[in-house]
């Protein structure tokens, strides 16, 4: 029993220590630690979701600015685009303006040799319809109407008539074929033939004294006497309009001028100044004696012509019914489809001023 | 002393022990008992705390998942997409600028020919051939008209 006892109590007291050793275990248990580190925990947590709310919400609303800048950089980039097509329209527009203005003050720097190609371009674009009017190719019409003499004070009108009708004509101009009535200083003169050039017509040379009458100046005197009248007529135009004639028309008529001096020495001369020459194939006399009036002139012209497809007219600038008749006829052989041109030395008719029938 | 009253004794003695003997097994029993219980106490406290860490811990990690998802760069793309639409507008307001001026100066320019222009037109001669020329224009129109019919 002793043992047992002894045994029993020894295991008693185990239990007791055991069990005192679990109480205190329990009752030590370190909950708070436990609590403070769920709760640490719990707060950290909260803070990590916290910061993730935040960040989802800058990006959120970063992306939204990002989004509305993008929307107001796309708008204003098409505003600007659309300004700088504007801009591109009138640069180029602008440029073409400068650079026709430019042309205009080269084309004005250099307006006498403008001009001068001009007049070669006009001369042989007439001498193609001339052609084609002689190859049958072209229904056309061209009537050459030339005054000889003047310029005289009648001149100014038949110029007026002229631009009336749209019609350009051939003058073969005499500086002292007239000691006429009106005022023929070389100021007033000169400036009758810069309008005659200005209205687009043709200048050419009928010598500077035209006194074929006695042919003292003209033919009388000579070969030299000649060309003297045809230089200083020459240059009394050249000085004048600032354009050189290069056809000749000989006072009276070239059979007249050859019954007087030399035909080989008088176109030898010509062709050494540089001239061709052309009589008419349509006289409407109103040069003769009897000077008739506008009426018969108009009637000459409007029968002589009839038949002929390229017409040259011969007539006077200082007979005021000529006028009469120039007024008169233009329009009407407008109407039948004649074309009123000036008369330059490329012409078809230089050596061919004969009928040509219709 | 009798042997009665040592039986007696001896009785009470042997009562005592089992008395003794008994209160020790009590004692052992109920310590044992309670301290099973004690420990049965502590061991479900812990589980029940170390359970509660344990998905707190879950619960932060899986918020850090959470954060760490959200890429802070995510709008990187947009960002360049605004900078270089930003800079071709900044490209094209300069070029418009450029183009103001250009036109500024074409506008100048167009001004001095068009001064020089008329200047040279008040030319006396440059408008004598000018009007010559004018002439001659108008006449070569008309002829090209004839030429270019079928007449």
């Amino acid at each position: 029993m002793k043992i047992v006892n002894w045994i029993l109590a020894a295991l008693a007291a185990a239990g007791v220590i055991f069990c005192a050793v679990t109480a205190v275990s329990y009752y030590t248990f370190p909950a708070e630690d436990y609590t403070r580190q769920i709760s640490d925990l719990e707060t950290e947590t909260e803070q990590v979701k916290a910061d993730t709310d935040a960040l989802e919400r800058q990006l959120a609303e970063r992306a939204e600015e990002i989004k509305e800048d993008l929307s107001r950089a796309g708008d204003e980039g098409a505003r600007v685009q659309e300004e700088i097509a504007r801009l591109d329209g009138e640069i180029a527009s602008r440029r073409e303006t400068a650079a026709a203005l430019q042309e205009r003050v080269d084309m004005l720097d250099n307006i006498y040799e403008n001009t001068l190609a001009l007049r070669e371009e006009y001369a042989g674009k007439i001498r193609q319809l001339e052609e084609k009017i002689v190859a049958g190719e072209s229904d056309a019409k061209i009537c050459y109407w030339t005054f000889d003499d003047g310029p005289t004070y009648v001149t100014n009108s038949f110029l007026e008539a002229a631009a009336q009708y749209g019609a350009y004509v051939t003058f073969f101009t005499s500086r002292e074929a007239n000691s006429s009535d009106y005022d023929d200083t070389e100021e007033t003169e000169r400036g009758i033939l810069r309008a005659e050039a200005m209205g687009g017509h043709s200048i050419q040379n009928h010598t500077y004294s035209h006194q074929y009458e006695i042919y003292g100046n003209v033919y009388g005197k000579g070969i030299d006497s000649f060309r003297e009248m045809v230089e200083q007529q020459d240059q009394w135009v050249y000085d004048s309009t600032g354009f050189k004639p290069g056809i000749f028309r000989f006072p009276g008529g070239s059979a007249w001028a050859f019954a007087k001096l030399p035909k080989e020495e008088m176109l030898a001369v010509l062709d050494e100044l540089g001239y061709v020459w052309v009589d008419w194939s349509c006289d409407i006399f109103d040069n003769s004696v009897a000077n008739p009036d506008g009426y018969t002139a108009y009637n000459t012209a409007m029968y002589e012509i009839r038949t002929m497809n390229i017409a040259m007219i011969l007539s006077h600038d200082w007979n005021a019914a000529t006028l009469f008749a120039f007024q008169r006829a233009v329009p009407q052989l407008q109407e039948q489809g004649y074309l009123f041109l000036p008369l330059f030395p490329e012409s078809w008719c230089i050596g061919n001023t004969k009928i040509l029938f219709s | 002393m009798s042997r009665k009253t040592e039986r007696t004794a001896v009785k009470k003695k042997k009562t005592v022990q089992t008395v003794i003997c008994a209160l020790l097994v009590l004692v052992l029993a109920g310590s044992v008992f309670m301290g099973m219980n004690y420990r049965g106490r502590t061991a479900q406290l812990r589980m029940e705390n170390e359970k509660a860490t344990a998905e707190a811990q879950a619960a932060l990690d899986e918020a850090k998942a959470a954060y760490n998802q959200v890429d802070p760069n995510s709008l990187e793309g947009s960002e360049n997409q605004l900078a270089q639409d930003r800079q071709l507008v900044d490209a094209a307001k300069e070029k418009a600028a450029e183009m103001e001026a250009e036109l500024g100066s074409l506008d100048e320019e167009i001004a001095r020919l068009q001064s020089e222009v008329e200047t040279k037109e008040a030319d006396e001669e440059i408008s004598y051939y000018l009007t010559v020329y004018n002439a001659w224009l108008d006449g070569m129109t008309k002829v090209e008209a004839y030429l270019n019919e079928d007449r």
